[in-house]
């Protein structure tokens, strides 16, 4: 053993050791200097991309918003039955999770400044069910009180699962009116599932 | 392939600048212009012109050069064509495995739709608010079909589009809405599954095994037709 140990310090040569080590910490300065410029500049990258990604999103709520307000004429108000064979989600900027929803069966709901409230009303009343991966998207909203169901997907595959408040319980009128819709789509109960 | 921003992959269609394409038919290739195109804008010596459309009525010119071989897409053009007529050139565009009928009971079918496309909306034929509207942007292609599958009927108001055929195709009845470009007896071999006018729809499911066979047909035909263009 104590040859060994006699062994193990001669290789290890501390002193050695340690005036090495030290000269190529100061070789790797400049080395480690580019690597931080790098990780600040992807992290700048990263920051205005966020913020655009923000802009953009912020852009189409108040959109879907102004569609609620201005648009809604009565459309969402009428309630007729129809049968729903269409299975939707809605990504948009959000991110995409995997084995949440089959995407080559279901239908993408985009959202373009041509849209039209009606077009996104007479879609959701063929529709049974829409996978939300916004879950803040006032697109949830014009779902529900078109009495489709709606599947909040969150981070780490949480989904919270939406239905449409009974229609029977609400005059058409109530539904006219903005404020009062998102009453309605709250006083919906949401059940939590863990998945 | 020139003057455009996409090819198809699954062709052998390389994009290329007009200069190189200008090049090119200085060497001797042929010019392939569509309907739309004025004149011979590449000065190619060899030129086909591709009828897509009644010549004339989207953009272009209405009578073509002696010099050019005349190739039509579809028999509805064939009447407006001032030209003596090389042969039929009609390339199945629709991609099948986006367009086809899972046999959703024409009951389950809850959607309506409408796409007016080049054409011009008419007042007094449907409630636009009732009805989704198809544009060019909205939905994606490969939605098209899901969203056809779901739909009860398609109000189609351009008369000239890939949308009929690909609607019939996923068992969608299409109402043409005439906007005078066409008659019934232009869409040949489809004239039975369309309803010319919203006074002749009945809301009859489509059959779409007989259409499939149709489309089989014309995929033959279209090696027969390009081998002759050759």
């Amino acid at each position: 053993m104590e040859n060994g140990g006699a062994y193990f310090r001669s290789v290890i040569q501390p002193d050695i050791f340690e005036s090495q080590s030290g000269a190529a910490a100061k070789g790797a300065g400049p080395e480690r200097v580019s690597i931080l410029k790098g990780v600040v500049r992807r992290l700048r990258q990263w920051w205005k991309r966020w913020q655009l990604q923000r802009e953009e999103r912020r852009n189409r709520y108040s959109l879907l918003r102004e569609l609620i307000t201005t648009d809604s004429r009565g459309i969402l108000a009428e309630r007729y039955h129809t049968h729903r064979s269409l299975t939707c989600f809605y990504v948009e900027n959000t991110v995409w999770r995997n084995g949440v929803i089959d995407r080559s069966t279901a239908y993408e709901v985009t959202i373009t400044p041509r849209t039209k409230l009606s077009d996104l009303v007479n879609l959701f009343r063929s529709s049974a069910v829409l996978y939300c991966f916004d879950p803040h998207s006032p697109i949830v909203q014009i779902a529900l009180a078109s009495g489709c169901a709606v599947v909040l997907v969150r981070v780490g595959g949480w989904q919270q699962r939406l239905k449409p408040a009974d229609q029977s319980q609400h005059a058409p009128s109530d539904l006219q009116a903005t404020p009062r819709l998102s009453a309605v789509c709250c006083s919906a109960s949401p059940a939590r599932d863990s998945v | 392939m020139t003057a455009s921003q996409q090819t198809a992959r699954h062709l052998d269609a390389p994009l290329i600048s007009l200069v190189e394409a200008s090049a090119l038919c200085k060497r001797g290739f042929t010019a392939i212009y569509p309907e739309v195109v004025s004149g011979n804008p590449l000065a190619a010596d060899s030129v086909i012109r591709w009828v897509l459309n009644r010549p004339g009525l989207l953009a272009g010119d209405a009578v073509y050069s002696e010099n050019e071989h005349i190739f039509y897409y579809a028999e509805a053009y064939r009447p407006y064509i001032q030209n003596r007529i090389s042969g039929k050139l009609c390339m199945p565009i629709i991609d099948e495995t986006i367009f086809f009928s899972d046999d959703t009971p024409h009951i389950h079918r809850s959607l309506e739709c409408f796409y007016v496309g080049k054409s011009a909306w008419q007042d007094g034929i449907i409630e636009r608010d009732r009805a989704f509207e198809i544009t060019r942007e909205c939905p994606a292609k490969v939605d098209l079909g899901k969203l056809f599958r779901a739909s009860r009927v398609l109000y189609c108001f351009d008369n000239s589009t890939a949308l009929i055929q690909e609607a019939l195709l996923c068992g969608c009845p299409v109402v043409i809405i005439p906007d005078g470009t066409q008659s019934r007896q232009d869409y040949g071999n489809l004239e039975s599954c369309i309803e010319w006018g919203i006074e002749g729809h009945r809301g009859e499911p489509v059959d779409v095994p007989s259409l499939r066979a149709r489309y089989a047909e014309m995929k033959k035909d279209f090696h027969r037709q390009l081998l002759h263009m050759v």
